[in-house]
């Protein structure tokens, strides 16, 4: 297969079509409970799919010349290397195209899963804004301190389990199942919408409008459900699930991330960003590590 | 407040503009839309940068340097958009093609959620080549 077949074959995989929409969904979704839970009125779940769909139709912003045209080109890259990491789950089940596992699946699908941020923040820096640039200083170090105990979290699988596939096929042990857990319970913490919510956020893609904000926000919706993913691959590496019903591990993660999401929406807090820095990188990064440290200990 | 006037439709995201006057008006436009209770139920919100408005919301009146540097920033909308004018001391418009007003001082929150979604309107009957809406028109 040639390079552009196997990327038309990505992006019109399943995983990547399901990843958006579920994506979308669980963002209305989450509005639509947490407001409804708070007694608010309520957007309709399908409201991001019609604020897609609207910015897609608009024009970018042309005051900006070339620079704006040039910010849509990470958030191309970034559409693209999350098509790759959700093409590479093993969900859904028994509908093809779905494709073969790889032996460095689980590195390869962790690595992509940093492409969104490193686009916004490439975006950033292609903007002559200074506001933009403000932004982007201002949320660069939220966006790194997310993914350190994302990443050391989820190094407890393959150490675990001595495999670098999506699906974790080692025997279960009762301290491998609980380093999974634990992983699982850091991924769902390490959600990426709680940055997005954020004014920093909003400064950092100022001077993006219209069609490249689109491409932004469909990064957001599939950047939620790799995310996903990665808790469903965790759930499945624990091996609690019934026997012959680890396909539920992907209704399971959706359901544990919309609670979550949903509690964030509820409660409407924005930490400080030194405090929300500090969530990750005082409190999330050392548990991440013990986990790890546990995971290795599970496959030893 | 609870009314269901946009929904199933694209958020409309308002861009604050505030001008000279009494603030009566950006006070009253903030507590309806800054918000996230009453008027994101309507899909209406409000945005801090004008390339993510689809509405421009100015507050109050203008004087010519202040007009220029409005009409400037109102480069940054993405096509199409529209613009509403709250106040009664608005003065002439600042964008005659798509420009509508909101009398008032201040104009209550009701109308101002009647008034952006009635903008709105306009903006999307203004995008085909028929007759540009007349100047300064208000909105009963």
């Amino acid at each position: 297969m040639t390079l552009w077949g196997g990327l038309i074959r990505t992006l019109l995989c399943p995983g990547f079509l399901s990843a958006l929409l579920v994506g979308l969904l669980c963002r209305g979704l989450t509005a639509w409970l947490g407001a409804k839970l708070g007694r608010r009125p309520a957007s309709p779940a399908w409201q991001p799919f019609a604020d897609l769909f609207y910015l897609a139709r608009k024009d970018p912003w042309d005051g900006a010349g070339l620079a704006a045209a040039r910010a849509g080109w990470p958030a191309l890259l970034a559409v693209v290397a999350l098509a790759l990491a959700t093409g590479r789950l093993p969900w859904p089940e028994k509908w093809p195209p779905v494709p073969a596992e790889l032996p460095g699946d689980l590195l390869l699908y962790l690595l992509l899963l940093a492409a969104p941020a490193l686009a916004r923040l490439a975006a950033a820096g292609l903007s002559t804004s200074p506001m933009v640039a403000l932004g982007a200083r201002r949320q660069a170090p939220i966006e790194i301190a997310r993914l350190l105990p994302l990443f050391l979290a989820a190094a407890a699988l393959p150490l675990a389990s001595r495999q670098l596939g999506m699906v974790q096929e080692a025997a279960p042990t009762p301290l491998r199942a609980l380093a999974a857990m634990l992983a699982a319970g850091v991924f769902l913490s390490t959600l990426p919408w709680p940055l997005w919510d954020r004014d920093e956020y909003g400064s950092m893609l100022a001077g993006l409008g219209g069609r490249p904000l689109a491409l932004f926000r469909m990064v957001e919706a599939l950047e939620l459900s790799a995310q996903m993913g990665l808790v469903a691959v965790a759930l499945q590496a624990s091996s609690l699930l019934p026997a012959g019903r680890e396909g539920w591990a992907p209704a399971v993660a959706l359901i544990g991330t919309i609670v979550v999401l949903t509690v964030l929406e509820q409660r409407g807090q924005r930490l400080p960003m030194a405090a929300a820095v500090r969530r990750y990188t005082r409190w999330l990064l050392p548990i991440a590590l013990a986990i790890s440290v546990l995971g290795w200990l599970a496959g030893r | 407040m609870a009314r269901r006037g946009a929904r199933g439709r694209a958020r409309i995201g308002v861009y604050l503009v505030e001008g000279i006057g009494c603030s009566g008006c950006v006070l009253e436009a903030r507590a309806v839309l800054a918000t996230r209770y009453a008027a994101a139920g309507q899909a209406i919100v409000l945005v801090g940068a004008p390339a993510h408005a689809d509405l421009l919301l100015l507050c109050g009146t203008f004087p010519a340097p202040l007009a220029e540097e409005v009409q400037a920033l109102a480069q940054a909308l993405p096509e199409p958009w529209a613009c509403l004018h709250l106040g009664d001391c608005g003065g002439a418009a600042l964008f005659p093609d798509r420009e509508v007003s909101l009398p008032g001082c201040p104009p209550g929150p009701e109308g101002i959620l009647d008034a952006v979604r009635a903008a709105w309107r306009t903006r999307q009957k203004a995008k085909p080549a028929g007759p540009a809406p007349a100047s300064g028109e208000e909105v009963p």
